[in-house]
């Protein structure tokens, strides 16, 4: 399942089941573990690689009495598990990160029909953001100097003739050349994480890549 | 119930069980001197800092403790599942920062129902898994127990072996590849 189009590969999965993936690339595949129950099981499968290595690492030398001591006296501290908040459209690992109601959230138009909204992240080197497409709008036709993780949140888009709902996800590397399309009758929200600047492809895009834009005028 | 030697991944899951229905003492007990060494050892593989290693071993079995009403001896092990609680301690730990996560399922959600395992079929699946993850090239295998046991991306392993990343990805993914078609054999 997870190697088709519109689930997370295997890596991705992997590395979440093991805790090193990058942070906002941990929320886009929450975002879609949320609605996805195959890739919740096979993340799940993958957790048991990590019971193996628990059980198999060398224990370390503890005052494990003294320990048990401090934990016990601790225990009535230990509240309850938190309980999942009331139910909403969105995520609740999403809906702690967007900052109200994404109708209302100060979004900077970057193109026709297309608006972001850059959320914090707290990982060197990546971006997270929003993106809002108007029906039927499209993303300026781009290919990408690193990895692109992407999540639909609400609406669909049109990517390559494969056509991506909410809850899908998407990868894209510097191979790929592509014009996502929001289908129509409904606004595209997504949530695109990125580790290095897009490259626009068209002639008026690369007017606008900065990058690109430097590098003509020193020719 | 008395701590007795020789206890496998299915009586610690009923420790957790016990925990969660009773609140049991004795229980929680037994589940800490098995596993804090085992937590701490993991701790220390990822930063040598005992002090830190030893806040580790208390925020994951408080939060085994606190949690233990939401363990479904069905869907995971005992080591499974406290790996997974000490996993995501270490992130907020060690980043200072909380892992993103899924919502859980809903009510009556189909895939889960169809997939819902006993607890024996989890036991079968955990050993099944350590016997393949023993079959593995030993290439393979190390840089997987890497990706598990450092909290750490991809890129830093590449660094801290000396292999180029695009080796260290084909290598976990061909891993991973392996262990999954294998375990649905």
């Amino acid at each position: 399942m997870s190697d088709q189009h519109r689930h997370p590969s295997l890596e991705i999965l992997g590395d979440y089941a093991a805790g090193g993936l990058p942070e906002p690339v941990a929320l886009a595949l929450a975002v879609h573990l949320s609605s996805c129950s195959a890739c919740r099981i096979a993340v799940q499968r993958l957790e048991t690689i990590g019971g193996v290595v628990l059980d198999d690492v060398p224990p370390a030398a503890l005052d494990t009495e003294a320990a048990l001591d401090r934990a016990l006296s601790n225990l009535g501290d230990a509240e309850p598990p938190e309980l999942p908040s009331e139910k909403s459209d969105f995520p609740n690992a999403l809906l702690r990160r967007v900052p109200g109601d994404l109708a209302k959230l100060p979004w900077r138009r970057v193109a026709r029909g297309v608006a972001e909204f850059a959320l914090d992240t707290y990982e060197a080197g990546y971006r997270a953001k929003l993106l809002r497409i108007q029906p039927g709008a499209s993303v300026p036709r781009h290919t990408h100097r690193g990895e692109e993780y992407t999540v639909v949140l609400a609406g669909a888009f049109n990517d390559s003739d494969v056509v991506y709902e909410k809850g899908d996800f998407a990868e894209a590397d510097p191979s790929l050349h592509h014009q996502p399309i929001a289908s129509d009758g409904e606004v595209c929200y997504c949530l695109a994480v990125t580790n290095a600047p897009l490259k626009l492809l068209s002639p008026i895009g690369r007017l606008m890549d900065p990058l690109l834009r430097l590098r003509t005028q020193h020719q | 119930m008395h701590p007795i030697m020789g206890q496998d991944e299915s009586d610690y899951s009923a420790m957790i069980v016990l925990i969660a229905e009773e609140r049991d003492r004795h229980a929680f007990a037994t589940l800490f001197r098995h596993y804090a060494p085992r937590i701490k050892g993991f701790a220390l593989k990822s930063a040598p800092d005992p002090a830190m290693a030893d806040e580790l071993v208390q925020d994951t079995m408080l939060a085994v403790w606190r949690a233990a009403p939401t363990y479904d001896p069905r869907r995971a092990s005992a080591t499974t599942w406290i790996f997974t609680i000490c996993r995501n301690k270490r992130i907020d730990l060690f980043r200072r920062r909380s892992r993103p996560e899924a919502d859980p399922p809903e009510e009556g959600d189909w895939v889960m129902q169809a997939t819902q395992e006993d607890s024996a079929e989890i036991g079968t699946a955990f050993r099944r898994t350590r016997a393949l993850m023993k079959e593995l090239p030993t290439e393979q295998a190390d840089v997987l127990r890497m990706s598990f046991l450092e909290d750490k991306p991809h890129r830093t392993i590449a660094a801290e072996t000396g292999l180029p990343l695009g080796t260290v990805k084909s290598r976990i993914r061909l891993a991973l590849a392996t262990l999954r078609q294998r375990l649905e054999q």
